[in-house]
């Protein structure tokens, strides 16, 4: 399980600049030196929870996947200023905005910030 | 958690001839214990489900999307495929690219029959596809009042065909022809959606066409315009809309293209030049054949969207019971709670306690005016429920027009690229 679990690390930590990449299990060329063949139950996943990048996905649906607008609309990946920017622009932005608590708010950004702003 | 029958999954990858698959433990005989989830339809909260679970799981999970199509029809902004504004091909999205970028198993097919103890599915095809997780993300179906020819009354509440059948009736439209609809009882799909319709294709058979003699009317289910009533309220005096409130459906005739309904208790039959009946709806047929409804629609867990009829099968989209609206924008968003719960769930850690998702639509009124509505929805815990936190709504204006393109620009890339 140990090994497992190292590899699904792996697994997790390529997720994370998958939208660089573009990702996906189908580039993987992973071999797993697997020592416990005999049952086959499914592995438990090594899966870093982040509540800052799961309300900020919400953000995708108007400012594009990881923040990158397709569009004229505003990328926010890498955005600094969250705090600020998220409650000026256009109404709908505002009416969206007053649904988060300051602690949301403060999650979203910080996800943000770790997000290149060149990323496609 | 559950055993997985290795022979299955190994017959699976085989008859899915995915080289992808093979590389991730080519070796190894316990390859096929990496989790494997299906998720059954690729609309906007199937779609978004299984690309955020590859962007967010990577290479320690499966995920295989079985759509019936295809092509997807983009629903929202389909009512711009009637005045000319888009046309079919521009809301449609194919999988290829999609699915190679994120690592995804594409499957077109119809899931006929859902096993709960063994955790197969059975296609049309014949084949039969394993599972660790379900998703069931399978949009509506529609119930009739009596059986008639939807290519003669059609519907167009699900997008294609049926969208360009109704635009072709109201292109043969002469002026002082009649245009009926009728919107069903709530909950529907997409609440703003008819009362949308009814704006733009009033606008364009008096503003576009000249049928300045031709009349739309409009026969509702429910007791009033259910959302933005101020503004389709007023655009409807603008256009001189018909709106017939609490009348019940309860025949439809194909041949001399009337409806009967019921108003005010007393039955009324009326004959229109072209009818677009949008029937009262239900989830999708998988989710009754999976057993996982309660009544006409599924109810789920809103911390993971897992059902609370079985574990393992979570239900995403216009199918779900919660009060949140069927919609598009907000299947997307449920989608993204269900694919972090799912990998939560499979990694052992718990679930998001709070989680939020957000609703949009953008409706457009004319061929140059759009108007706007939106909410968001918090997790409350002492119900256990999705309860809207804040909702707005915008004016139809002409600087909302555009506006409305880099929204769907935007959710459709979220979904489909
Ligand atoms: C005119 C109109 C305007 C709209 N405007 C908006 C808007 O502005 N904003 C908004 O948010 N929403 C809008 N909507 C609503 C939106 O289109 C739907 O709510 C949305 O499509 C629902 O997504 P879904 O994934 O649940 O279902 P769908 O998009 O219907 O996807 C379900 C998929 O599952 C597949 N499927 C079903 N059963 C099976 C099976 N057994 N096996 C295999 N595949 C199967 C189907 O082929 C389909 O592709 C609008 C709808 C209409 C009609």
């Amino acid at each position: 399980m140990k090994v497992h679990n190292k590899l699904f690390l792996t697994g997790y930590s390529l997720s994370l600049c998958l939208a660089l990449v573009g990702c996906g299990g189908g580039s993987s060329s992973t071999t797993v030196e697997d020592t416990n063949t005999s049952i086959a139950t499914i592995l438990p996943l090594s899966y870093t929870a982040d509540a800052g990048r799961l309300l900020g996905s919400q953000c995708a649906q108007c400012h594009g996947t990881n923040g990158v607008s397709v569009n004229s609309w505003d990328s926010i990946a890498g955005e600094n200023d969250l705090a600020d920017e998220i409650f000026d622009d256009e109404p709908i932005m505002t009416a969206q905005a007053h649904g988060y608590t300051a602690e949301e708010i403060t999650l979203i950004g910080n996800w943000l910030k770790t997000l290149s702003k060149t990323e496609d | 958690m559950k055993k997985v029958n290795s022979n299955s999954r190994r017959d699976f990858m085989k008859f899915l001839g995915l080289g992808s698959l093979a590389t991730v433990v080519p070796t190894v005989s316990s390859a096929e214990t990496i989790p494997h989830v299906v998720v059954v339809g690729g609309g906007f909260a199937g779609a978004t489900c299984a690309k955020y679970l590859k962007m967010w799981g990577g290479s320690s999970i499966d995920v295989t999307v079985i759509e019936a199509n295809s092509t997807y029809v983009s629903p929202i902004l389909s009512n711009l495929v009637l005045n000319g504004q888009k046309t079919t091909s521009d809301l449609s999205f194919t999988y290829g690219s999609y699915s190679s970028k994120y690592g995804i198993n594409m499957v077109h097919s119809t899931v006929n029959a859902v096993d709960k103890t063994n955790q197969t599915l059975t296609l049309a095809n014949g084949n039969t596809v394993n599972y660790d997780k379900l998703v069931l993300a399978p949009g509506i179906d529609f119930m009739k009042t009596n059986d008639y020819d939807i290519s003669k009354v059609p519907h167009a509440w699900k997008a294609g065909e049926q969208t360009n059948l109704l635009k072709a009736q109201i292109d043969a439209m002469n002026d002082g022809d009649t245009f009926t609809m009728t919107i069903p009882a709530a909950p529907y799909r997409c609440p703003p959606g008819p009362y949308e319709r009814a704006c733009v294709v009033a606008d364009y058979l008096k503003n576009t066409k000249g049928h300045t003699n031709s009349k739309v009317v409009v026969l509702d289910a429910n007791a009033k315009i259910i959302v933005e009533e101020e503004t389709f309220g007023a655009k409807f005096s603008e256009y001189g809309v018909e709106y017939k409130p609490s009348t019940t459906v309860t025949n439809v005739d194909d041949t001399s293209k009337t409806v009967t309904y019921i108003e005010a208790g007393s039955s009324k039959t009326l004959a229109s030049t072209v009818l677009n009946v949008i029937p009262n709806q239900k989830a999708a047929s998988v989710i009754f054949t999976a057993g996982v409804n309660s009544g006409n629609w599924a109810p789920i867990n809103p911390l993971s969207y897992e059902s609370v009829l079985a574990s393992g099968i979570y239900v995403i989209g216009d199918s779900q019971a919660t009060g949140q609206p069927k919609a598009g924008h907000i299947g997307n968003s449920e989608a993204k709670v269900c694919a972090d719960a799912i990998l939560r769930t499979l990694s052992g850690t718990a679930l998001y306690a709070s989680p939020k998702t957000n609703s949009a639509c953008y409706s457009p009124t004319s061929a140059t005016e759009a108007s706007w509505l939106t909410g968001v929805f918090k997790y409350d815990a002492d119900t256990q429920t999705m309860v809207a936190s804040n909702t707005a709504a915008g004016a139809s204006s002409t600087a909302n027009y555009p506006k409305m393109f880099n929204w769907s620009g935007n959710l459709f890339a979220d979904t489909f690229a």
